[in-house]
């Protein structure tokens, strides 16, 4: 299949209290020199024009741009990239930075499916969350995008929030599906390392979700969606069926794509490469006609295998057999029976003759269900 | 030096508590000592380890030859130092045979202690005639007629025979003089009867090998000397007889009477018998020894681990050198499931323990894991033959044997009279019998109990301490074994039995230490993808359970691509992290937790 795409803008209007991405507050002109950065890395990296099978625009927050700086990214996209045969080109949005000129520049540009990080629909969760929004403003900026001509909607929320309960949940979930939404996105919240956040849980200021509500909501989250005919089809994300990001899927099923712009990690053939994280290195080194890679690791077969395993067992469809053992050179069974038995007993994966996968409840200690594997594999090998 | 006539030699040692003065008296002693230079009075040369001084106690006994001048005639005290903690008891005892008298020291701003009152009953038992000293009298807050009051309520002093004196200052010290001169009575014995002499201590030194402290009985001794040590029947020849006065001065012979060293080329402490009797090599047939020799026994045992598994040769060598200089303490190489090959050592107590551990750091430059302390037991076989054992885990079951013993002390407690009521309860708790209470004036009272050792060992100290804000003294000896309802608690984890953290308690414990070690274990072992049973058990029946519940949630909410590199990195250190855990059972248990709940609580 052909490489995907990913691009990656780097800026936000401020840093969200949970976020440890690298972004940053720029000016105008750092952008446009972004931009230009850019244009200059595809000529750099790619003699033709490349034919991405799915094009995926993330950031920081891509609508942080200008519809001027928009309209720019597009024609230098359409310059270097034949999106005739793009099967899927999705957009991240921050509600509450969306215009309808922006959405009309995203719309020119080929975006087809628009993930919005709405994150949650009350507005006292998004203060804490420091989203710069007020509640109402992802309804509008949804119903903005569809009027532009973006079909494909999906949403992204966060759940277990400290002080949440399993009736705001609710309520949350109903919402984003009344929207008529095909995909959602709902992650529990997660504390990162040397986010204001976490900082805020080590002193006490805050009192993270207790691990059996967060459960239940886990739970509470699948049964929801599926009732409105959205399913669960990786750890946390639900879709129409057919409608799956098939974007996302190339990531989960360790398929090749190129990432290009500050900070975009890429795999082909089981190569990562990583760009320069920091914007401004990354702007002065293109613009002396480098290329900016932080890293390029081979990974050997074995690890491919591990890392499949690592990614495709998010999925509820598991891995494919066929393809680890055509990167482990030997057999699922053969490296990792003894201890799959094991979790399957348990009833944390299942194995049938094409796939294993994890069951819902594998699903919710799914890396230290991976972790088992991995060590056993490292064993066997 | 000079000969003396018995008459005007006194052998004596000095009792007392930590801090109530003796090396300062010692050193007081000397100083009046004509043939001592008095500018080298600066060191207390008594006490020869650092540790020793640091700590405020002796670990072994030496002895040091005084030649006074008082009331114009020459007179030669020697001087047996003690080790101060009944832990020593033995070797405390033999020092005292030595001896014809003691000084017993108290701080008049203190009053008597328990270990003080350990000690008398040893010097009382060995029939030293005891001078009373009340010391410290020129500070404030001395108390001359309670401290008397308290010898008097707990041994019968009279007021009128305890001698004042200032240790410091030298106040009284002249009187004190005139009474060891007056009270304790010369040496006795037959300067041409065959050799006697006891073996009261044996230190060593790193270029001299081992020196051997001697009291002569009966007959002399000399260089050149073929000598025969009746208890462990071995012979050498003498190289050095000689006494020590600031360092060792070198002696044409020892007589009758005399206190002094021998050397006879012995490498290590473990050769030579404290307690033992010397003779010639041609009386070794017809000579009777002293009695009262005796091998000490360990009394308390615990594994002793490097924290470093690759110190494991280091620690061994260790201990080699150790065991060079203190022949009390035992050991043997032990693998641990737990904490991996270390040594199970063998100490007479728990402050023996102790020392023994901050030398091993300080003269070592080791970090040790030590697992908490037990004591021994004696098993009586259904052949009726008796073994010892230092571990659980050595423990037959049941049906291999009749009889448990453990190992029994009196106990002794001195505490304000206010917290008699904890000091009971607290005993009483621990298996402990009372027998005897004697009030020490108006508002401190001496409580005997008999007590088993392994509840003294197993935080009777911080309890007490705890329960009588830091007042009560507390000191013990040992009794001999008995038999008691002993039991083994096995502890499982997933099923699998863990020896290294088996234990032997009396079965009204059983059930509450069992569980209380479980719940320590259930902190430390981190939640599983399944359920992890923890189980405490006697014999076949499960008496304390804990069920340490599956992983509830462990999964990243996002991962994209992006995220891989970083995930692998993760997933790296955590396989490597799982290396390193202990599988029991196939259970993941981290070393830490083998860790707390094995080692010596801190106090």
């Amino acid at each position: 299949m052909r490489p995907s795409l990913y691009i990656h803008i780097p800026f936000c209007i401020r840093k969200c209290e949970y976020c440890d991405f690298y972004s940053g507050v720029a000016t105008e002109q750092d952008i446009d020199a972004y931009l230009d950065a850019l244009e200059r890395e595809f000529e750099l990296r790619f003699s033709d024009r490349i034919a991405p099978a799915t094009v995926f625009i993330g950031g920081g927050t891509p609508t942080r741009l200008s519809a001027k700086q928009l309209a720019r990214l597009g024609e230098l996209l359409h310059a270097r990239v034949d999106l005739s045969d793009c099967r899927e080109f999705t957009c991240e949005i921050n509600p509450g930075t969306l215009t309808p000129d922006k959405a009309d520049a995203l719309v020119a540009m080929g975006v087809d499916r628009a993930s919005f990080g709405v994150q949650s629909f009350k507005t006292k969760y998004l203060g804490g969350l420091g989203r710069a929004y007020e509640a109402g403003t992802a309804t509008a900026a949804v119903e903005m995008a569809r009027s532009a001509g973006i079909r494909r909607i999906s949403m992204d929320l966060i759940f277990a929030l400290p002080g949440q309960t399993l009736q705001e949940l609710r309520e949350d979930i109903d919402q984003a599906l009344s929207h008529g939404t095909e995909h959602l996105s709902f992650y529990a919240l997660t504390y990162e390392d040397d986010t204001p956040l976490t900082r805020q849980l080590l002193n006490g200021e805050l009192q993270p979700c207790p691990e059996e509500l967060e459960r239940e909501m886990f739970t509470l989250v699948g049964d929801t969606c599926a009732a409105a005919d959205l399913q669960r089809y990786e750890v946390s994300n639900f879709a129409r069926p057919g409608a799956e990001c098939r974007h996302n899927l190339v990531y989960w099923t360790l398929g090749d794509w190129h990432g290009l712009g500050s900070g975009a990690h890429g795999m082909i053939g089981g190569e990562i490469t990583a760009v320069a994280a920091d914007y401004k290195v990354y702007t002065r080194m293109i613009g002396e006609g480098t290329l900016p890679f932080s890293r390029r690791e081979k990974l050997a077969d074995i690890s491919r295998a591990e890392t499949l395993l690592l990614m495709g067992l998010r999925l509820t469809r598991g891995v494919e057999l066929a393809r680890f053992e055509q990167w482990a050179g030997a057999s699922f069974a053969t490296l990792c029976g003894e201890k799959a038995s094991a979790l399957e007993r348990q009833g944390l994966i299942e194995i049938s003759p094409t796939h294993v996968r994890a069951t819902p409840d594998g699903l919710m200690v799914l890396d230290s269900l991976i972790l088992e594997l991995a060590s056993s594999l490292e064993t066997t090998v | 030096m000079q000969d003396f006539p018995l008459s005007h030699i006194r052998n004596f040692c000095i009792i007392a508590h930590i801090d109530h003065g003796k090396s300062t008296l010692a050193d007081r002693l000397m100083s009046m000592s004509h043939a001592v230079d008095k500018r080298k009075v600066v060191e207390q040369t008594m006490d020869s380890m650092d540790l020793e001084r640091e700590r405020g106690i002796t670990i072994k006994a030496k002895a040091i030859a005084l030649p006074m001048t008082i009331n114009g005639e020459e007179y030669l005290f020697n001087l047996i130092d003690t080790p101060g903690h009944v832990d020593f008891g033995y070797e405390v005892s033999r020092a005292m045979n030595a001896c014809e008298g003691a000084l017993l020291l108290v701080d008049a701003t203190q009053g008597i202690q328990a270990q003080t009152v350990a000690n008398m009953y040893l010097a009382i038992g060995a029939d030293l005639e005891v001078i009373p000293v009340a010391n410290k009298v020129d500070m404030v807050a001395a108390d001359f007629e309670r401290t008397c009051y308290e010898l008097e309520s707990a041994f019968g002093t009279e007021p009128d025979t305890v001698v004042q004196v200032s240790a410091k200052t030298g106040l009284g010290v002249e009187d004190l003089v005139q009474a060891i001169v007056e009270r304790i009575p010369p040496p006795v014995g037959d300067f041409d009867a065959p050799l006697r002499a006891l073996i009261f201590d044996a230190v060593y030194d790193d270029y001299r090998g081992v020196v051997i402290y001697v009291r002569v009985r009966e007959g002399r001794l000399k260089a050149g000397d073929r000598i025969f040590m009746i208890g462990t029947r071995s012979e050498y020849e003498v190289l050095e007889v000689g006494v020590v006065r600031m360092g060792m001065l070198k002696q044409p012979e020892l007589n009758t009477g005399a206190v002094g060293y021998i050397i006879c080329g012995i490498k290590t402490v473990q050769d030579v018998g404290v307690g033992d009797t010397l003779t010639l090599a041609k009386h070794k047939d017809t000579v009777e020894a002293l009695p009262g020799y005796k091998r000490p026994q360990p009394m308390v045992y615990a594994g002793v681990y490097p924290t470093n598994a690759a110190e494991f040769d280091a620690l061994r060598k260790g201990l080699q050198k150790i065991t060079l200089s203190d022949s009390s303490i035992t050991y043997v190489p032990e693998q641990s499931d737990a904490l991996g090959s270390g040594f199970r050592c063998g100490f007479l107590g728990l402050l023996h323990m102790e020392i023994f551990q901050e030398r091993v750091e300080r003269e070592l430059g080791l970090d040790l894991v030590q697992s908490a302390p037990n004591v021994t037991y004696e098993i009586v076989k259904s052949d009726d033959t008796r073994v010892r054992i230092s571990k659980a885990g050595d423990l037959p079951d049941p049906t291999q044997y009749k009889e448990i013993l453990e190992p029994m002390v009196k106990l002794s407690v001195i505490t304000p009279t206010e917290f008699i009521g904890n000091v009971m309860s607290l005993s009483l708790e621990r298996r402990g019998l009372f027998m005897n209470q004697e009030h020490l004036g108006k508002d401190r009272v001496l409580l005997s109990f008999k007590m088993p050792l392994a509840e003294v060992i197993f935080d009777y100290f911080d309890k007490l301490k705890s329960g009588t804000r830091g007042y009560a003294t507390m000191d013990y000896e040992p009794t001999g074994f008995e038999p008691a309802d002993l039991v083994k608690v096995r502890i499982m984890i997933a099923g699998e039995e863990v020896d290294a953290l088996a234990m032997i308690v009396h079965r009204q414990f059983a059930e509450a230490r069992g569980r209380n070690l479980l719940k320590k274990l259930k902190e430390e072992i981190p939640k599983h993808l399944f359920v992890v049973n923890l189980q405490a058990a006697i014999g076949g029946k499960i008496i304390a359970s804990e069920k340490i519940g599956s992983m509830g949630k462990n999964v990243l909410a996002k991962c994209y691509g992006g995220d891989i590199s970083r995930k692998r990195k993760l997933l790296e250190k955590q396989k490597k992290g799982k290396k390193r855990m202990k599988m029991i059972g196939g259970v993941e248990v981290p070393q830490g937790a083998f860790l707390s709940v094995l080692k010596v609580e801190n106090t």
